[in-house]
């Protein structure tokens, strides 16, 4: 039972610099949330970290091993891939049935009795092809793969896609349900953050291919803080900290600021200060005005 | 409990003043078992970290104890401890705010104490 | 036994190769009855058997063909993303093509063995040498067109599916030619084996090798 750790990852395709430079170390026993936006590496560095694709520098260790090529490593890794229709090959596409059956093989630990549950209660038809099924019956499939293959780290990509939000529930529950049963450690990608926000243990922000953050939920969320009001206000009250994501509208201006250890808002101006939810954090750190 | 988390504070605060309000009110009676971090973290939908951190803050002040191997109980005199936490609290969560909107709408202070008698 | 990542790659590889063994017979058989019928002939247990060692050849070659590229593309993917090595990968698709060339031959043995066509003047041995030759061809193409659809997408599917027709046609052709040839083979025989009966075996190594070093690099895009 060790940690899944990655030093100074780098991947390039060609010309393009898709992972540069990521630390990450994934501990035992927490639910992380890989948040970011599409393009900024999610997959590619999921798909590095359990040895199914080869990075261009760095090392990838699971207690201490690497796991590129290594059987034993790989044993207690499971990474469940957001499935597309278009993803297996020609017109041959194959069976749900016949995918669940191969990771039956596949993964050491497989629990079949919570297959077939999981089955049932998503309400499934096995014998559908692949290349039939809706978005969120494949995002079911991954979820099953991901649970019943009982692996010590168990990532998941974007496995609420195509999901209505009752389905989105129960997958939070079954995920809790599983951790508290088994102390599993879980890796979720996802878009849809605040839902998950309770969810997730631990958060991973990833831009650019970079990690910017990388914290417990609550205590990120503690440092986070939302400043608005008069312009010169707000710049006073700020003043000496980095802001994030500045909107402005007449005199009237609002930004969103992350406290560091010590730091804190500048007292006796008047300005409004609020909390910040994790999605507008994430918006403001990682969205479109951010690199002003 | 049962209440709604909202997004205006920590989720592991919202929880444990959840558990103090229902001391409060008699949900949870004294010497009575709270329910676990594990119940808690399923109900609300949370990680349980963000639940235990919750309930050990009330342990730390002692409104809650722990019987080992059986769970959270709600201590002797917790009710009363509350109460005193929450009118400590109550300048700074309720009393404050308020003389600051009023001073930027422009009611003085008499005023004030004339909308509190009249609706004693 | 234990098992480790290998021997459920193997367990999973050798479950596959029986499947298409059975698929390859089922059709086998299928095609006879479709010939003996559409020929015109009457039905009768001696035309059925005297067409089946034509139609074995063939939908083996045929069988090999497409099975083999969708191993290597498919079956690849798939087992990198159940967390196999690819190094595993690789042992298991090797593993799965002999064991269904082996599975063949065995069918084609038997065929010879008691039911020879009478057109068709050759003996058992040569028949199985002719055959792993043409199955071993056929699967080295087929890792060579898993690798070109891999990276050049469905437009390789379509050449291909259009070779393989040109091939099966040859295949049949040929067959019938070598039944009529067997005195140039004999030509070239040192010491009970032909030079020619290698081809298909030295082909697939070189093929087999270049395979790994494909499998070595390749991205997961499941």
């Amino acid at each position: 039972m060790g940690q899944l750790v990655c030093e100074n990852l780098t991947k390039q395709y060609g010309k393009k610099q898709v992972l540069d430079g990521i630390d990450l170390t994934i501990e035992q026993g927490k639910i992380y949330g890989l948040i970011g936006r599409n393009g900024a590496g999610k997959t590619t560095l999921l798909s590095i970290l359990t040895a199914q694709n080869p990075a261009t520098g760095g090392t990838v260790t699971y207690d201490g091993m690497p796991v590129w090529e290594n059987r034993e490593a790989l044993d207690h890794l499971c990474f469940s891939r957001e499935l597309n229709t278009l993803s297996v090959l020609g017109p041959n596409t194959i069976k749900v049935k016949e995918y669940l059956r191969m990771a039956r093989t596949y993964y050491p630990n497989w629990d079949v009795g919570m297959e077939k549950r999981l089955v049932e209660q998503f309400g499934l038809d096995v014998k559908k092809k692949i290349s039939k099924m809706s978005k969120g019956m494949l995002s079911m499939v991954t979820i099953i793969v991901a649970l019943a293959s009982k692996a010590q780290i168990t990532i998941l990509d974007e496995p609420v896609a195509g999901l209505d939000v009752v389905a989105r529930e129960d997958f939070y529950r079954l995920i809790l349900e599983e951790h508290e049963a088994t102390g599993r450690t879980f890796v979720i990608s996802t878009h849809i953050i605040e839902e998950a926000a309770n969810v997730f243990g631990e958060v991973i922000f990833l831009k650019d291919g970079k990690i910017i953050l990388k914290e417990d939920t609550q205590a990120l969320l503690e440092r986070a803080v939302h400043v608005s009001g008069l312009a010169e206000e707000v710049d006073s009250a700020c003043a000496h900290l980095t802001v994030h994501h500045t909107e402005m509208i007449g005199r009237s201006k609002g930004v969103t600021v992350l406290l560091e250890e010590g730091q804190s808002l500048a007292d006796g101006y008047d300005v409004t200060v609020q909390p910040v939810s994790l999605q507008n954090l994430f918006v403001a750190l990682c969205g479109r005005e951010a690199s002003e | 409990m049962n209440e709604l988390l909202s997004q205006d504070k920590s989720i592991y605060l919202q929880l444990s003043e959840m558990i103090e309000t229902d001391i409060l009110r008699g949900i949870l009676l004294e010497e009575e078992r709270v329910p676990s971090t594990n119940e808690l973290a399923k109900l609300y939908t949370i990680n349980p970290a963000t639940a235990a951190k919750g309930v050990n803050l009330l342990v730390d002040e002692g409104i809650l104890y722990k019987k080992r191997g059986i769970g959270m109980f709600v201590a002797k005199g917790a009710k009363e401890q509350i109460i005193n936490k929450r009118k400590d609290a109550f300048y700074e969560n309720y009393v404050k705010g308020l003389l600051e909107e009023a001073e930027s709408l422009g009611i003085s202070s008499d005023q004030l104490i004339e909308m509190i008698r009249a609706h004693e | 036994m234990k098992m480790n990542g290998l021997t459920r790659s193997l367990r999973y590889a050798g479950f596959r190769a029986g499947r298409v063994l059975g698929t390859a017979i089922l059709m086998s058989f299928g095609f006879v009855l479709y010939f003996t019928l559409i020929a015109g002939e009457a039905f009768s247990m001696q035309n059925l058997v005297s067409r089946l060692p034509e139609t074995v050849l063939f939908i083996g070659a045929l069988m090999f063909m497409i099975y083999g590229m969708l191993d290597l593309v498919t079956y690849t993917q798939l087992t990198l993303s159940y967390g196999s090595t690819r190094k595993d990968a690789m042992i298991s698709v090797i593993y799965m093509d002999l064991l269904q060339i082996v599975g063949m031959l065995f069918v084609v043995y038997l065929i010879f063995t008691f039911a020879p066509a009478a057109w068709m003047p050759m003996g058992t041995l040569e028949a199985c040498a002719l055959a792993q030759n043409i199955f071993f061809i056929a699967s080295s193409i087929a890792m060579i067109n898993g690798m070109l659809i891999y990276r050049f997408g469905k437009i390789a599917y379509y050449i291909f599916t259009f070779l393989a027709a040109v091939i099966s046609g040859a295949v049949a052709g040929f067959t019938t030619f070598m039944g009529k040839m067997s005195v140039l083979g004999n030509v070239f025989r040192i010491g009970g084996l032909s030079m020619s009966d290698l081809i298909g075996v030295v082909l697939f190594v070189t093929v087999s090798v270049i395979c790994w070093l494909f499998i070595r690099k390749i991205e997961v895009r499941v």
